[in-house]
């Protein structure tokens, strides 16, 4: 189970989050949507610390961090509770597809290089990418390099999977695939957080939809509920977008 | 017609130079040795904002690119013993290699130094973030994600460097160093034909900074090859290897040096 509470944020001046609480059950798919510059993103990093909250408390499983007082080793130990996938896919280029699914596992797990190997490959064979073992990250597409990030996230087995925007800079003819690997481990069980933009998908695979502005979680609950009858006059007006046809033609 | 141009000389002076080429690569391989620890260290501090340090290796810098190598030569070989006999040591007995080593090392260090910097700073941030994300240690994600990358960035500019520093060591018969300029200046009083000596002597530098560029080059091939698209590099290196030197492969090779793409 993860539990975030009272979690604060401030870039300089700008308090970017205001206190956010969360709590995302074993298993569950958490979708978090909003618009540019709600803080969604801000607080899915705040989760493995790659952003520092200002204040709160992070409990991850059995591991609880507050940000009032944390060392780096408590940071080290958070960050191995989770993993993430990034907007920019951020593969190691120096570093071929099987090499980046088991850096986490040979550096970090400690696990023997063979063994690691015969791990990284059956994941890259889950994602479609078994044929793509020594290509480096140069060499394949966005959706490619997006499901290595997928498998390297997986590798480490966390406890949980903090996706950032992960089809968000991809070509939209390559949107698909990445969304059918996260939908394919989303069914076997996997606590994930996804931030995006896709709402369709965010409806048909999440278990819990968040939706954020200005800092602050506006409303949240089942997908059904959030999409088919929102309460918050802010909510309505950010799906309205997404549900009636635009008003203008093509 | 004793003292006219004589090709003849050039073809014998070039072995009697050679026979000093040891000492001019001692200084070579000193000075970059020395160079890349110095550089190292002193980019630390810029890299990670440690505050006083980082001002200390500022000056450093400003001062070694600064001033003219020559300069620094002087400096450093009539005035180090003066400052430490104040503090009674006695380095004035010391072989002369040393201070031209030091001084050379130093100097390439300021240069390593602000190389190494660029490219760390070139690798791309969101990898770092990476690295902290699958768990890795501040010093993990440095030595096995940022610096492997960096080091093939900077290949390129440290063979500048190095060859740079080949030509420099020139400058030390200044002081009296028997390397192959100091050879060259003796053969040249010696049989009054400084030309020839000097046409000996530019052949040796353009053939060794030749040799050292292509082998900076096959190290640049190989630390930048997640940077090529084409994955059946091997074969087109063994074929390039059977052919000969030529400047028409030189330059040929140097359009392909990788491709920057997304």
């Amino acid at each position: 189970m993860i539990k975030l509470s009272g979690i604060h944020k401030s870039f300089g001046r700008h308090e970017v989050l205001k206190g956010i609480d969360l709590t995302v059950n074993k298993g569950e798919v958490v979708a978090i949507l909003g618009p540019s510059g709600s803080g969604k993103t801000t607080l899915l990093r705040c989760i493995n610390y790659l952003e520092k909250p200002n204040d709160g408390e992070i409990r991850i499983g059995d591991f609880a961090l507050n940000a009032k007082h944390a060392g780096k080793k408590d940071i080290y130990s958070l960050r191995q509770r989770s993993a993430m996938v990034f907007q920019q896919y951020n593969l190691f280029s120096h570093k071929t597809a099987l090499e980046n699914v088991i850096e986490g596992l040979i550096v970090v797990k400690k696990i023997g290089k063979e063994e690691a190997r015969k791990r990284g490959i059956e994941l890259l064979e889950k994602v479609g990418l078994g044929a793509k073992l020594d290509a480096y990250p140069s060499q394949l597409s966005g959706g490619q390099q997006q499901r290595v990030g997928i498998a390297r996230a997986l590798a480490l087995e966390p406890e949980v999977i903090l996706f950032d925007e992960p089809t968000s800079a991809l070509d939209p003819e390559l949107v698909g695939e990445v969304l059918a690997v996260i939908r394919r481990i989303a069914k076997e069980g996997i606590t994930m957080i996804i931030v995006t933009h896709e709402m369709g998908f965010a409806q048909d695979v999440a278990n819990h939809v968040v939706f954020m502005d200005g800092g602050v979680v506006v409303e949240e609950g089942p997908p059904a509920e959030l999409f088919g009858n929102p309460q918050e006059e802010r909510t309505k007006q950010f799906l309205k977008r997404f549900s009636t046809e635009p008003s203008y033609s093509i | 017609m004793e003292y006219g141009f004589d090709i003849n000389y050039v073809f014998d002076f070039i072995p009697k130079l050679l026979s000093t080429l040891n000492i001019t690569l001692l200084i070579v391989a000193g000075a970059i040795g020395l160079g890349l620890l110095v550089g190292f260290l002193v980019a630390l501090p810029r890299l990670y904002n440690v505050p006083v340090l980082r001002n200390v290796s500022m000056v450093y810098v400003s001062f070694f690119r600064g001033t003219p190598v020559l300069i620094q030569l002087f400096l450093f070989y009539y005035g180090l013993p003066e400052i430490l006999k104040l503090v009674s040591i006695d380095i004035s007995k010391l072989p002369v290699l040393y201070f031209v080593i030091l001084t050379f090392g130093l100097n390439v260090g300021a240069y390593v130094s602000e190389t190494i910097r660029a490219a760390v700073l070139a690798v791309n941030r969101g990898q770092v973030e990476a690295a902290y994300a699958v768990g890795m240690t501040g010093y993990q994600a440095f030595t096995r994600i940022v610096l492997p990358q960096a080091v093939g960035i900077a290949v390129p500019v440290f063979t500048n460097l190095v060859i740079a520093m080949l030509k420099d060591t020139s400058l030390a018969f200044t002081l009296g160093v028997m390397e192959m300029t100091g050879k060259a200046q003796t053969l040249g009083s010696l049989s009054q034909h400084f030309i020839e000596t000097y046409i000996a002597l530019a052949l040796i530098y353009l053939v060794m900074s030749i040799v050292l560029e292509r082998l900076m080059l096959l190290a640049e091939r190989r630390l930048s090859r997640h940077l090529r698209r084409d994955s059946n590099e091997k074969n087109r290196f063994f074929s390039r290897k059977r052919k000969r030197l030529s400047l028409g492969g030189l330059t040929r090779e140097l359009k392909e040096v990788p491709r920057y793409e997304a």
